[in-house]
């Protein structure tokens, strides 16, 4: 008897092997999500769900119904998943793709053919994303990655081990097929516009696309949150502006919860930020791919503004904001910072 | 208030030696997956954020999980021995501080466990061995075998319906009884036979068996890598008996040897 490692049949045993066991470290320097289940008991469940489903035979079934895959040659050779296409230009990559709050890059082989370009995942013989070169109206360079404009208006990003010869080789196929592609940004660049709220001295440390939920009405709208040196705010992509904002001293705290958005939304992460409005405690609640790097710039500001420190001068405790903003209550010391400004508003 | 992009480190495993290699952009995420030295020996890793891949998207889950182990065997091959970790182990440090401080603390505080455990499963593998039994085979056997219960199946043929199902418990209680005792036999057994072709066997728990078949055994057992001739051919023994489906997967990275 042979032991086998066919990742179709042993998907099980890898797990049992990749989760549970492996190398013990000591905790105090390795996250750990307290009591939240790297992987939920449900997932791996799934996860095992799919292996026995392969084992018996039900792949196919269970392919065309949850993978809505058309034509069902399932064998995991180029040429049949080719046809009779001319094969241009093959390498690994990833495809983009955002489900409301989910956000990923699925990975693949991109195939590059004299009819079309697609994404295919080797592993479980699935096709990740395909198009016809001629439904590929534009063609940009953004940042780390290609974004296709198709016939329909979509958007789709794709990353591969080498963007520009991937962007160089598919309009040049496409201008075999003698199809022409508009390179300019159909799409202005989202960022560009959004900065005009920032007043002077303030910088941005952190942003990133957030859904956001004020005043307890249970509408969750789309936007991107911003934690400047000054305060966090959020920008509505639908009124496209600053809708609201918390100045960083009214900022009493931060939290990351798990809790149930909506009927459809089961179990979300959620990050609520706890203020001072009006001599009453709010709590205004985000969700977004960047949570943990929110929480910790929360704590972060809060425990800054706690810190306190010694005056230059003369040695008396003082909180740092204090001495940085007004210079020393006991001695009179100013930052040469403060000095500066003070000079420049006398001048 | 700047943040960096990379506060965390994910970690593959610990190989033994320490070639500064890249292994190239085949980590989770296509991160780039690097060699983190210490002395004699290595952590392969991948830069990355400090908060751990999580997702409801099974798919995406499953993909990260397949990436971990190929990277693992990846390292496998390029260094001989490794000491593979869980998926989603990130070193991460405090507050401004550097988490490849807390690597290299760690390296050198646990430094011989380590070259012990590469030591003691070099040139070695993780077979995954399961024994699995068909009960309904499993009952017609012992049915036969077993005397009392051979005649009161027999008597019950004739009892009326009132009587028949007392005599219907008893048979279940006897038939449950002897089950388990050969489950227990039949353990043993097996467990005896393999144990003499491998270094060691980690016991795991029975998991549910698929298509009405009941797990016996679950074993993870750590051999000579690639040589597993004779645990086969005890392996093909046991498959013969009636009623018996053996699973034999592998050879996998030492992950419950470490």
């Amino acid at each position: 008897m042979e032991p086998t490692r066919d990742t179709q049949v042993t998907l099980v045993d890898l797990l049992d092997r990749v989760l549970d066991k492996g190398l013990v470290i000591n905790a105090d320097i390795i996250i750990s999500v307290a009591g939240i289940p790297l992987i939920g008991v449900n997932l791996r469940a799934a996860l095992a769900g799919m292996e026995t489903m392969v084992k018996y035979g039900m792949m196919k079934a269970w392919d065309e119904k949850i993978r809505g895959r058309e034509g069902n040659n399932r064998t995991n050779k180029e040429t049949s998943l080719l046809q009779d296409e001319e094969l241009k230009l093959k390498m690994s990559g990833s495809v983009f793709y955002a489900q409301g709050i989910y956000v990923a890059w699925r990975p693949g082989q991109i195939y590059l053919t004299d009819r079309r370009l697609l994404l295919w995942q080797q592993e479980f013989n699935e096709m990740i994303f395909q198009t016809s070169l001629k439904d590929i109206k534009g063609l940009t360079r953004q940042r780390d990655a290609l974004c296709l404009i198709l016939k329909d208006q979509r958007r789709v990003l794709l990353r591969a081990a080498d963007i520009d010869k991937l962007g160089e080789s598919i309009k040049e196929a496409m201008e075999l097929c003698g199809l022409i592609i508009n390179e300019t940004q159909l799409l202005p660049e989202y960022e560009e516009n959004t900065l005009d709220f920032l007043t002077e001295c303030e910088t941005v440390t952190h942003k990133g696309k957030a859904w956001c939920m004020v005043s307890s009405d249970n509408i969750w709208r789309p936007g991107h949150l911003y934690i400047t040196n000054k305060r966090l705010c959020w920008w509505y992509d639908f009124e496209k502006k600053l809708v609201f904002e918390i100045p960083t001293e009214k900022i009493l705290g931060s939290a990351i919860e798990v809790r149930n958005l909506s009927p459809v939304l089961k179990r979300e992460k959620v990050f609520d930020v706890i203020y001072q409005a009006n001599s009453e405690r709010k709590i205004a609640s985000f969700s977004g791919k960047e949570m943990y790097e929110w929480e910790r710039a929360i704590g972060r500001i809060i425990s800054f503004r706690a810190r306190t420190e010694a005056c230059p001068e003369c040695g008396e405790e003082a909180i740092v904001l204090e001495l940085l903003e007004n210079g020393c209550a006991h001695c009179g010391w100013v930052s040469p910072r403060l000095k500066k400004e003070a000079e420049k508003i006398m001048a | 208030m700047k943040t960096s992009s990379a506060q965390g480190i994910y970690l593959y495993c610990i190989v033994d030696g320490n070639k500064n290699v890249s292994l190239g952009d085949i980590g989770i995420d296509n991160s780039e997956v690097c060699v983190f030295p210490y002395q004699e020996i290595s952590a392969i890793v991948h830069n990355c954020e400090p908060y751990p891949y999580e997702s409801e998207d099974t798919e995406k889950v499953k993909n990260w999980v397949i990436t971990h182990q190929k990277v693992v065997d990846c390292a496998w091959q390029t260094f001989g021995t490794v000491l593979p970790l869980a998926f989603d182990t990130i070193v991460i440090a405090d507050e401004g501080a550097d988490p490849k401080e807390n690597m290299k603390k760690w390296l050198q505080k646990d430094y011989e466990k380590l070259k012990e455990k590469l030591n003691k499963v070099k040139g070695k593998a993780e077979y995954g061995v399961q024994v699995l039994w068909d009960p309904e085979v499993m009952v017609e056997r012992i049915a036969q075998d077993t005397p009392e219960i051979k005649n009161l199946r027999e008597e019950l043929k004739s009892k009326p319906s009132g009587t028949a199902y007392m005599y219907e418990q008893k048979l279940k209680n006897l038939l449950k009884k002897e089950m388990e005792k050969k489950a227990d036999e039949y353990f043993k057994d097996f467990y005896a036979r393999i144990k003499k072709e491998v270094f060691d066997i980690c016991i795991g728990k029975a998991k549910k068996g698929e298509d009405n078949l009941q797990m016996l055994m679950n074993l993870s057992c750590l051999a000579v890598k690639g040589n597993v001739k004779r645990l086969g051919l005890i392996l093909e023994e046991i498959e013969k008996e009636d009623g018996f489906v053996v699973r034999f997967t592998g050879p996998w990275p030492p992950y419950s040897f470490v």
